[in-house]
C-alpha cells in the first residue's frame, strides 16, 4: 500500500527549479528517509505536501487523498527545520494551542504524554524563548506528534538534539510506525539515521537519483558504506 | 576618523535596501503633499441654509455677499425646517433673517439668527466668522452701517471646547494606528519565526486566522476606547453626551479594518525593523484625510474622494456625534454600517492574501 505518491513534481522559484520532475513513492507504515544536499528540494517537497508551497506541475497523493488538502492535514504531523513555536508562550501553552487546532481529543492527557515522552516536565511552564535550541526542537517535535498523525513529516528533526534524545526519538518513531501505524518521512544529513530508515531516496537538484533499502542502494554503486554510496550518487547526479 | 567608516557602512547597507531608499525619497514628498492638502485648504462647499423673512432681501441677494466657494447657499422658507437641517446633520449652519432686517440695519441695530452645528469647533468658529463678515458686507452694500449682531444658537457643541471636538479624532487614529502596527509586527514575526507556515500545516483555515486576529484586536480596541475616554474625561474634562457603548462598537469595527490592513501590509516587509517604514504610508494619509483636525469640506475636491476611502473618517464622524451631539444608533447607523463594510472588505482581502502561496 502506498501512503505517498508523487509523479513529475515541478516547482520553480523564479529561475531556480527546486523540484524538477520528482517522482517519489512512500509505502504505508514505513520510515522513509529523504537524503540530499542543501537546496536539493527535500523541504520543498514536504512543503508542497502540506500546501505551504504550490506545485507548478505534477500529481501528488497522500493517505489516499489528493494533496494538499485541509482534510489531509488532520492526519499529518509536521516538524519544520526551524522551531516554529510561539516564543513568548510557555511550552505547555504551545502544545495546547496546536492541539486545539488539530482537535485532539482528551487534550490534557495528550499533552502530558508528549511532555513525558520528550522529557519536558521541568520546562513545561517556561517560555519557549528561554529554552536552548535543542530544547526548542524537542517542543517542536512534540507539536508534530501531539495529534498522533498517520503521516509524520520531519524536516531534519534531530539537528541540535543530544544523542540520548536522538536515540529515544528513533525508538519512538519505530514504535509509532508499529503501534499507531504511522508512516514517517524524514529528511536528514546523518547517515547513521539514514541507515535506520526502512527505505531511503537520494535527491539532487529536485530529482530522485535512486530509491530503495539503504543496503540495496549502497550495493548498487558497489559499496557497503552508505556514506560512500551517497557521495557517489551525488557526484554522479551532478 | 572612524566616523567616515561608520557612515560608509550605513550607505553600503542602504544600497541593498530598496524599501528604505524608497522611503527616504518618497516619504518627505508624500508628507508635504498630504499636509499641504489637509491644512492649506479652507472650507469649501459647506451647506448653508438661508431663510429670509425680509421682503427687501431675497436669499439670492444674500448669496451674492456670501463666499461662494466656502458656502453652498440653499434658500428655505421655514426657520424651523432650517434648524432641523442643522440638527439632523445635513447642514453646518442656518441663517434666519428677520422681517425688519433692512429697517434696523439703517439704525445700525440689525441682527440675524444663526443656528450652528459646533461639533467641529474649529470649523464652526470659522463658519460663524465668515457669516458675520458676509452680513457686514451686505449692509455696507446698501450704504448702511455694517453692524450686524448674530444671535447664535449652537444646535450642538455650544459648551464644547477644542478637546471635545479633537478627542474623537485622537481616539480613532490611536486605535487605527495601534491595530495596524500590532498586527503588522505580529504577522511579520509569524512569518519570520515560521509559525505561520506551521499554521498552514494544520487544519486551520485562512478565514479562521483572519477572524481570530480580528476578534482579538477588536476586544483590545474596545478596552482602548474605554481607556481613551476615561483619560479624556478625567484629564481634559471632555463631556460625553452619548452612550460610550456605541463608541466601543465604532472603535472595534475600525480596529478590524486596521488589523486586516496590518496583515496585508505584512506581506510587503521582510522583518520587524521594516515594519515602521511602511506605517507612515498608510497612517499619515489616514490621519490627514479623515477630518481629525479640519472637516472633510476643507480638503480640495480633487483629493476629497480619498477621504471617503479611509475608515477613520467614519469612526471620527460617529464618535464625534456620540460625544458632542449625544447621537445614538439610529443616527450613526450609516457610519457603523460603512465601518462594517470596510472591515468585511479588508477581511476578504486578507483571506485572499493568506491563500496566495509561493
Amino acid at each position: 500500500m502506498t501512503a505517498v505518491i508523487g509523479r513529475g513534481l515541478v516547482k520553480s522559484y523564479g529561475r531556480v527549479r527546486a523540484l524538477d520532475g520528482l517522482d517519489i513513492r512512500i509505502e504505508y507504515n514505513e520510515i522513509y528517509g529523504l537524503i540530499g544536499p542543501n537546496g536539493s528540494g527535500k523541504s520543498t517537497f514536504i512543503k508542497s505536501l502540506l500546501g505551504i508551497v504550490k506545485l507548478d506541475k505534477g500529481e501528488l497523493f497522500a493517505l489516499g487523498r489528493r494533496a494538499p488538502s485541509k482534510q489531509l492535514l488532520r492526519d499529518v504531523g509536521y516538524m519544520p527545520q526551524e522551531p516554529a513555536l510561539y516564543s513568548n508562550m510557555s511550552v505547555e501553552d504551545n502544545l495546547v494551542f496546536f492541539g486545539k487546532l488539530y482537535g485532539v481529543p482528551r487534550l490534557r492527557e495528550a499533552v502530558e504524554e508528549i511532555i513525558s515522552l520528550l522529557r519536558l516536565e521541568e520546562k513545561r511552564k517556561e517560555l519557549v524563548e528561554s529554552l536552548s535550541g535543542g530544547m526548542q526542537r524537542r517542543v517542536s517535535l512534540g507539536v508534530a506528534l501531539l495529534h498522533k498523525p498517520k503521516l509524520l513529516l520531519l524536516d531534519e528533526p534531530t539537528v541540535g538534539i543530544d544523542p540520548l534524545l536522538r536515540a529515544e526519538l528513533w525508538d519512538y518513531l519505530r514504535r509509532a510506525t508499529k503501534e499507531m501505524e504511522a508512516t514517517i518521512l524524514i529528511t536528514t544529513h546523518y547517515m547513521d539515521e539514514a541507515r535506520r530508515c526502512d527505505r531511503i531516496g537520494f535527491i539532487m537538484n529536485g530529482r530522485m537519483l535512486s530509491e530503495g533499502r539503504p543496503e540495496e542502494l549502497a550495493r548498487k554503486v558497489g559499496t557497503e558504506d552508505l556514506e560512500e554510496a551517497y557521495v557517489r550518487y551525488v557526484r554522479g547526479g551532478k | 576618523m572612524l566616523a567616515f567608516t561608520i557612515a560608509w557602512r550605513v550607505f553600503k547597507s542602504l544600497r541593498n535596501d530598496k524599501r528604505t531608499i524608497a522611503l527616504i525619497v518618497i516619504a518627505p514628498v508624500l508628507i508635504m503633499i498630504v499636509f499641504g492638502f489637509a491644512f492649506a485648504g479652507d472650507l469649501k462647499g459647506v451647506r448653508l441654509i438661508v431663510v429670509s423673512k425680509d421682503p427687501l432681501l431675497a436669499p439670492e441677494m444674500i448669496a451674492m455677499h456670501i463666499d461662494g466657494e466656502m458656502f453652498k447657499v440653499e434658500p428655505m422658507e421655514d426657520p424651523a425646517l432650517a434648524e432641523r437641517e442643522v440638527r439632523e446633520g445635513r447642514a453646518w449652519a442656518a441663517v434666519v433673517i428677520p422681517q425688519d432686517f433692512s429697517l434696523r440695519a439703517r439704525e445700525g441695530r440689525a441682527s440675524v439668527q444663526l443656528y450652528v452645528d459646533r461639533s467641529n469647533v474649529l470649523a464652526a468658529d470659522r463658519i460663524t466668522a465668515e457669516i458675520a463678515g458676509s452680513f457686514s458686507s451686505l449692509a455696507r452694500s446698501f450704504g448702511l452701517r455694517p453692524l450686524v449682531t448674530q444671535n447664535i444658537t449652537y444646535v450642538y457643541g455650544g459648551e464644547a471646547g477644542f478637546m471635545d471636538a479633537f478627542m474623537p479624532g485622537v481616539v480613532s487614529i490611536a486605535i487605527f494606528f495601534l491595530s495596524i502596527f500590532l498586527t503588522l509586527v505580529s504577522f511579520v514575526v509569524e512569518r519570520r519565526s515560521h509559525t505561520l507556515y506551521r499554521l498552514y500545516a494544520t487544519p486551520v483555515r485562512e478565514l479562521d486566522i483572519v477572524l481570530g486576529y480580528s476578534l482579538a484586536f477588536s476586544i483590545i480596541a474596545a478596552f482602548q476606547v474605554v481607556e481613551l475616554f476615561t483619560v479624556s474625561i478625567l484629564l481634559f474634562e471632555v463631556k460625553v453626551r452619548g452612550n460610550i457603548l456605541y463608541a466601543i462598537a465604532a472603535g472595534s469595527l475600525l480596529a478590524v479594518s486596521g488589523v486586516n490592513l496590518g496583515l496585508l501590509l505584512s506581506g510587503l516587509v521582510r522583518n520587524e525593523a521594516q515594519a515602521p517604514q511602511v506605517m507612515p504610508m498608510v497612517t499619515l494619509p489616514s490621519i490627514l484625510l479623515s477630518g481629525v483636525f479640519w472637516p472633510i469640506e476643507a480638503i480640495p475636491e480633487l483629493v476629497r474622494p480619498l477621504s471617503y476611502l479611509v475608515p477613520p473618517t467614519y469612526a471620527i464622524e460617529a464618535i464625534r456625534a456620540i460625544v458632542i451631539k449625544g447621537w445614538g444608533i439610529t443616527e450613526i447607523g450609516r457610519e457603523l454600517g460603512i465601518l462594517a463594510l470596510f472591515a468585511s472588505i479588508f477581511m476578504l482581502m486578507s483571506v485572499m492574501a493568506l491563500r496566495r502561496r509561493d
